[in-house]
């Protein structure tokens, strides 16, 4: 596989996955730095694998997400660290850590009911790895063989105050022809992601235990798109559809939406809240006709 | 808002002209192929019919319908034939009015008529059909691609169209995907309504789950169930065919948010706006020197280096949001505000 044009791979990566106060995973019998473990060799085993690869990886959590690596292969004489990034990120993420322990420990007062560090700014994080990746395609010329990736590695569960942002980010995905993968480790899947792989073309994986992660990411996402045709590759999940109201940000299966401007209800209501439109009627949908009825 | 098009090509003599290259009529039917994928692109829930005129008749090609494929396959000049005798306008406006009369009342109801010859062979009178469609709120708009034909003005003024006249193959796309976009509307054209939709589930792609599907009942893996009645169907959007309820995915409707909530623009950096940032961005400080730079600051996108404001030999505009206090260059700007509708700084919290 020796290609001229690497792959081109952005990691998110959910810092809630790696600290050792987060109940989640010890309910869950996995241990912080087994994890972390995992992730350095899935990102040495990618760089080992064409040294043209480019690798960028930010970490995060609910109100920041940092970049750690950022290995671009544009200087020759380049450091080992920047393309085998195992030996920094491993005191990087260390630090950042740390870091958000001391945030959690000075602030207690903020989660006086959430004692668990979770939630994750997948909107945030998807939009700056769409930007960097949308610099980055048009550098160089040429075709590469396969598409860029964006690889998300959560441990949290969605927050449906995000629906919108990151359905933008998908859909901003979908147009760029990028694909978004995701490996969840968390109690319940994520719809958000689900959605974003079935959009994209991508693959969505919820392995049974952490110490299934090594493999799922070595064998599906260190190879590149062209080649990940011709794995077998056997998505069976469904994917949950289903919108979010505006109004209370719950997960409906039948609404009410506004003809003017397509938000989303869980009531009828006697004008939309978001552009103000009085409304005439409902219009149910019983084969075909509207039934308007009058001023309700 | 929910829009119901019809798209009516002029398939008469004159669409056999060479003035566009290969012929009038190819070039129109590549563009329309994009206006259609552009149209679905931006109007979600929206439906999409063509009808073409030929002979002086007009013949509906594909009923209304959501799903962009079926349309655009059916727009192949070899399959069509060959354009031939003359084009006739007031078949096409009772055309549209015939079908557009029986939908909801909260859509608004368009025809589109892509015109190339200079005249209309009607049976009766062009301007009482014109009125028909204004009294069936029906806005008639027409792009020309020979010349100002005095009828197209009259009609598209009446029913409160437009009328555009293309100069050249570019300036034809141009005209056409101007109408893809959704045209301004008052209240007085469609009545606003809470129409009941239901989310569907996607079932699983096994094989050995498969089931009857839909009013053919065809053995299929990949269905959606209709969260009314249970029924399963084969894809969205689409209408139940058992309860009649409008089924949709939240993604058909979510291309349509970023027209709600509009990423305010980014204005030019400058030392007093950077002052007054770093006073705010000192809050969050994971995300700064993240990358390593000549000048200090680089785009909160990309991460490409960008000079500090009032620098001697300025290279790139710096730009910053005025919500976040983010900087970002002059490409980022250009993607956030016309693909990806959202600011990178603005989801983590921003002020």
């Amino acid at each position: 596989m020796a290609d001229a044009e690497g792959d081109l791979l952005v990691l998110l990566l959910d810092l809630a996955l790696l600290r050792p106060d987060n109940p989640a995973l010890s309910a869950a019998g996995a241990a912080p730095t087994d994890i972390l473990a995992q992730l350095l060799s899935f990102t040495n085993a990618y760089a080992m694998l064409n040294s043209h690869n480019r690798l960028a990886i930010f970490a995060g959590q609910q109100e920041m997400c940092h970049l750690v690596h950022l290995g671009l292969g544009e200087d020759a004489n380049s450091s080992a660290d920047s393309v085998f990034p195992a030996g920094s990120l491993h005191a990087r993420l260390s630090e950042l850590v740390a870091r958000c322990k001391q945030a959690a420990v000075t602030a207690p007062a903020a989660d006086a009911g959430a004692a668990a560090p979770s939630g994750f700014a997948l909107s945030g994080g998807l939009s700056r790895a769409l930007c960097l990746l949308h610099r980055l395609q048009h550098q160089r010329g040429g075709r590469p063989r396969g598409r860029p990736r964006v690889l998300c590695v959560l441990g949290s569960i969605d927050a449906p105050m995000q629906y919108i942002p990151v359905m933008n980010a998908i859909f901003s995905a979908q147009r760029a022809e990028v694909v978004l993968d995701a490996v969840v480790l968390a109690s319940e899947d994520s719809s958000f992601l689900q959605q974003a792989a079935h959009l994209t073309g991508g693959l969505y994986f919820r392995p049974a235990g952490a110490a299934a992660l090594l493999g799922v990411l070595l064998n599906y996402f260190v190879c590149d798109t062209a080649t990940r045709q011709q794995l077998d590759v056997t998505q069976e999940l469904g994917v949950d559809f289903r919108a979010s109201c505006f109004c209370h940000k719950f997960v409906i299966e039948t609404g009410y939406v506004c003809s003017v401007c397509l938000s989303i209800f869980c009531q009828p209501s006697r004008a939309c809240s978001t552009c103000g439109t009085a409304f005439t009627g409902v219009a149910g949908g019983t084969g075909g006709g509207s039934s308007a009825r009058g001023g309700s | 808002m929910i829009r119901y098009l019809l798209l009516v090509v002029d398939m008469s003599r004159a669409a056999s002209a060479q003035d566009l290259r290969p012929n009038r009529l190819a070039c129109i039917l590549g563009l329309c192929r994009s206006f259609i994928r552009e149209f679905f692109d931006q109007n979600p829930l929206s439906q999409l019919g063509i009808a073409i005129m030929r002979n002086g008749l007009v013949e509906k090609l594909t009923d209304l319908s959501g799903s962009p494929e079926a349309q655009v396959a059916k727009l192949d000049a070899g399959k069509l034939g060959s354009p031939a005798g003359d084009a006739s306008l007031q078949n096409a406006l009772d055309l549209s009015v015939s079908l557009l009369r029986s939908l909801p009342p909260y859509g608004h109801r368009e025809l589109l008529v892509v015109f190339s010859a200079l005249a209309t062979c009607d049976p009766g009178n062009v301007l009482d059909s014109a009125k028909a469609c204004k009294a069936n709120n029906i806005r008639v708009s027409v792009v020309g691609v020979a010349a100002e034909v005095y009828v197209c003005r009259r009609i598209t003024e009446e029913t409160g169209g437009t009328y555009g006249v293309a100069l050249n193959e570019t300036h034809l796309e141009q005209l056409l995907l101007a109408h893809s976009s959704p045209p301004p509307a008052t209240s007085a054209q469609a009545k606003a309504e809470l129409v009941r939709m239901g989310f569907p589930q996607r079932s699983t792609e096994e094989a050995s789950s498969a089931v009857f599907v839909g009013l053919e009942a065809r053995l299929l893996s990949g269905n959606y169930t209709c969260p009314r009645c249970k029924a399963r169907v084969p894809e969205l959007p689409c209408e139940c065919h058992i309860c009649g309820l409008t089924l949709i995915s939240s993604p058909h409707l979510a291309r349509s948010y970023h027209h709600l909530f509009p990423v305010p623009p980014y204005h030019e950096d400058s030392k007093e706006r950077a002052e007054e940032a770093a006073g705010v961005l000192i809050r969050q400080p994971a995300m700064r020197d993240e990358v390593p730079t000549s000048t200090g600051s680089y785009c909160f996108g990309c991460l490409r280096e960008v000079s500090q404001p009032g620098a001697a030999g300025q290279l790139h505009l710096t730009l910053r949001c005025g919500r976040c206090k983010q900087v970002f260059c002059f490409e980022c700007d250009a993607y956030v505000h016309e693909q990806l509708h959202n600011c990178p700084g603005c989801e983590f919290g921003g002020t």
